[in-house]
C-alpha cells in the first residue's frame, strides 16, 4: 500500500489565521495501517480550537479507536490542563469563566486504512468522507446531501455530561488501486455535495496551499461556499506495484 | 431569502432593547410573585449576559453586535449608567467590561455522573430596578425608529436590527400599534427590522412564548403586544422547534410573563451544538 496525502485549510474569511478552529492529521506509513482525522471546533464555544486538535491528535496516536466515554475523559483532563497553563497570567472576566464552564465542542471524523485492502472511518457531527473511484463519489458519510446540514449539529463536547446522548456513526469498506479519500470539514463537504461538478476537478488535483486558498475564496465569491472554516485531506491509495514514482 | 446576512465582526447586527420603567412596575407580578420592575432589570440583565457569553471567544467578546438600551418611563432615553451613559449603540465587547457590579449567585449543575451540584457562578449586573412615572411606549418607538434608521443608513446589508420591548404593555401615550408598525417596516437589503415583546404582567395564569394567535391570550394589553410583534423568521423557527418549542409558521416573537433569552440561543452567529445548553 502506498499513500499520498495532501491537506489544505483555510480560516473563515475577516478572520485571523489563529483564529482557524478546524484541526487536521495524519500519520503517514506505507506499510502498515494508515490513521487520519478532521474535526472542526465549534464557532459558539470558546477553546473548541484547541479541543478539535486534541481529538484528531489523539485519534492518529491511537488514543481514540473508540468514540466512547472512557477514552474520552483523559482527553477532556487534557483540555482543561492546557486552559489551566493558558490563563495561568491572568484571571478570567465573568464571560470568559462561564463560557468556559460549557466545555468546547467538536465535530470529529476518523479513517483507517489497513494494507489488506479494507478501511473503516467513524464519525460525530457533520465532517464528511468521501470515497472516489474514476472520479465517481463511491461513498458518503455520515451525509450525502446538501440538505442534511444545519448549524445545530450534535458535536463531541469536553464536558461529559453533554455527550451522553451523542451516536458514533461507523462506516468501513474496500479500497482498490487509485481510489481517493476526501475527509473535509462541513461548509466545504456542503459546497462539494452541493457543487460536485464544479469542484471535483480541483479537489482531486490540487496540490498547492495557495491553489487552494484562491480556489475556496472564489467558491465564497460565488456564494456556493459557506464562509466558514474549511479543511480538505485527500488520500490517494496507490497498492505497492503501483507505487514507484509516487510521491 | 430574507434573514440570511452573515453576523460577524466586520457584518454586525444590531440589537435594541426597550426597557419599561414607568410606575406600574412596582405592582406585583401574576401569582404573587416578585415586583415587575425587578422582573425587567432580571429580564435586561439576562439578556445582556447572555447576548456577551454567546459573543465570547478565548481572546475576548467579538462584537458581532452593538447593542442599545432605551429606558422608558418618566424620562425616555439611553438607560446605561457608568462609563455608558448616555450612549445609544454599544459594541457588545464593551458592554460586557462594564456591568456596574458583578453578584456571585449559585446555581445547581449536572456533575456529569447524573447527579446536581451547586456551583458558584458570577452574575453580571448592568441594571438596576426603577419605577417611575408613565409608559410612554410611542416616545421610545420612535425614538428607536431614529436609532435604526441611522444604524441602516451605514449598514444596509446587515442581518437586521433586533429590538426586544420588556413591558407591562400599560401604554400612557396613546396607541403603539401605528409606531410599531413604523419601526417593523425599516429593512435592510435582507429583511425588516424585527420587533419582540416580554410583556411582564400582573395577571395570574399560564404563561405564553411565541403564540401564534391572540385568541387565548389574557387582556388587551397582551393581545395589543401580540398584535405589535414580528412573527418570528424561519432560522429562528427552526431552531425553537429543535429546542422543544411549540411554534408555527404565524408564531410570534410575543412572550407572556416568560423568559425570552431563549432567542439569543436562536441566533446564528455560526455552529452551535445542539447538545450545548
Amino acid at each position: 500500500m502506498h499513500i499520498t496525502t495532501h491537506a489544505f485549510w483555510l480560516q473563515k474569511a475577516g478572520n485571523q489565521r489563529e483564529e482557524y478552529e478546524d484541526a487536521f492529521a495524519y500519520a503517514n506509513s506505507s506499510e502498515s495501517t494508515f490513521l487520519c482525522a478532521v474535526a472542526d471546533g465549534a464557532t459558539e464555544t470558546s477553546f473548541s480550537g484547541l479541543w478539535a486538535h486534541i481529538l484528531v491528535t489523539a485519534f492518529i496516536e491511537k488514543r481514540l479507536a473508540d468514540l466512547d466515554a472512557e477514552n474520552m475523559r483523559p482527553l477532556s483532563l487534557e483540555w482543561q490542563e492546557q486552559i489551566t497553563e493558558l490563563t495561568r497570567e491572568k484571571p478570567l472576566s465573568w464571560y470568559a469563566e462561564e463560557k468556559l464552564r460549557s466545555g468546547a465542542f467538536s465535530s470529529f471524523l476518523g479513517l483507517q486504512i489497513d494494507p489488506g485492502g479494507t478501511w473503516k472511518a467513524v464519525s460525530i457531527g457533520d465532517s464528511c468522507l468521501f470515497q472516489i473511484r474514476e472520479s465517481e463519489r463511491i461513498v458518503s458519510s455520515p451525509f450525502d446531501k446538501p440538505e442534511q446540514f444545519n448549524n445545530r449539529p450534535a458535536l463531541i463536547s469536553t464536558n461529559p455530561s453533554r455527550n451522553n446522548g451523542l451516536t458514533p456513526i461507523p462506516i468501513e469498506g474496500v479500497w482498490k488501486d487509485g481510489d481517493h479519500f476526501f475527509l473535509m470539514t462541513d461548509a466545504l463537504a456542503h459546497c462539494y455535495l452541493t457543487n460536485e461538478y464544479l469542484t471535483r476537478r480541483n479537489f482531486l488535483r490540487v496540490t498547492d496551499q495557495g491553489f487552494f486558498e484562491y480556489f475556496v475564496t472564489r467558491l465564497r465569491t460565488m456564494k456556493v461556499c459557506k464562509n466558514d472554516d474549511v479543511t480538505l485531506v485527500r488520500v490517494n491509495l496507490t497498492s505497492q506495484e503501483n507505487s514507484v514514482g509516487m510521491a | 431569502m430574507a434573514y440570511q446576512a452573515e453576523i460577524s465582526r466586520s457584518n454586525p447586527s444590531m440589537f435594541l432593547f426597550l426597557i419599561d420603567q414607568s410606575g406600574s412596575m412596582q405592582d406585583k407580578f401574576g401569582g404573587g410573585g416578585g415586583r415587575k420592575d425587578q422582573a425587567v432589570a432580571d429580564a435586561i440583565n439576562r439578556l445582556l449576559q447572555n447576548l456577551a457569553i454567546k459573543c465570547a471567544k478565548s481572546e475576548g467578546v467579538r462584537d458581532y453586535y452593538h447593542v442599545g438600551v432605551l429606558g422608558y418611563g418618566a424620562n425616555v432615553g439611553p438607560a446605561f449608567g457608568g462609563t455608558l451613559a448616555g450612549k445609544d449603540l454599544v459594541p457588545i465587547s464593551t458592554i460586557a467590561d462594564s456591568p456596574v457590579e458583578i453578584e456571585e449567585r449559585t446555581k445547581k449543575v449536572e456533575d456529569g455522573a447524573g447527579g446536581l451540584v451547586e456551583q458558584k457562578i458570577r452574575f453580571p449586573i448592568w441594571f438596576k430596578p426603577v419605577a417611575n412615572g408613565g409608559t410612554p411606549m410611542v416616545q421610545v418607538l420612535n425614538r428607536a425608529q431614529k436609532i435604526i434608521e441611522q444604524w441602516l443608513t451605514q449598514h444596509p446589508d446587515g442581518f437586521p436590527p433586533i429590538i426586544i420591548n420588556i413591558t407591562d404593555g400599560e401604554t400612557t401615550d396613546g396607541d403603539p400599534l401605528k409606531a410599531s408598525e413604523q419601526v417593523r417596516a425599516l429593512k435592510s437589503s435582507d429583511g425588516n427590522v424585527l420587533l419582540f415583546n416580554v410583556h411582564v404582567s400582573s395577571i395570574e395564569g399560564s404563561k405564553f412564548e411565541f403564540p401564534n394567535t391572540e385568541s387565548e391570550l389574557p387582556d388587551q394589553f397582551a393581545k395589543l403586544l401580540f398584535k405589535m410583534s414580528s412573527e418570528l423568521p424561519d432560522h429562528i423557527r427552526v431552531a425553537a422547534e429543535q429546542e422543544g418549542y411549540r411554534v408555527t409558521g404565524q408564531s410570534r416573537g410575543f412572550v407572556f410573563n416568560a423568559d425570552i433569552v431563549s432567542v439569543i440561543r436562536f441566533l446564528d452567529i455560526g455552529t452551535r451544538p445542539s447538545n450545548l445548553r
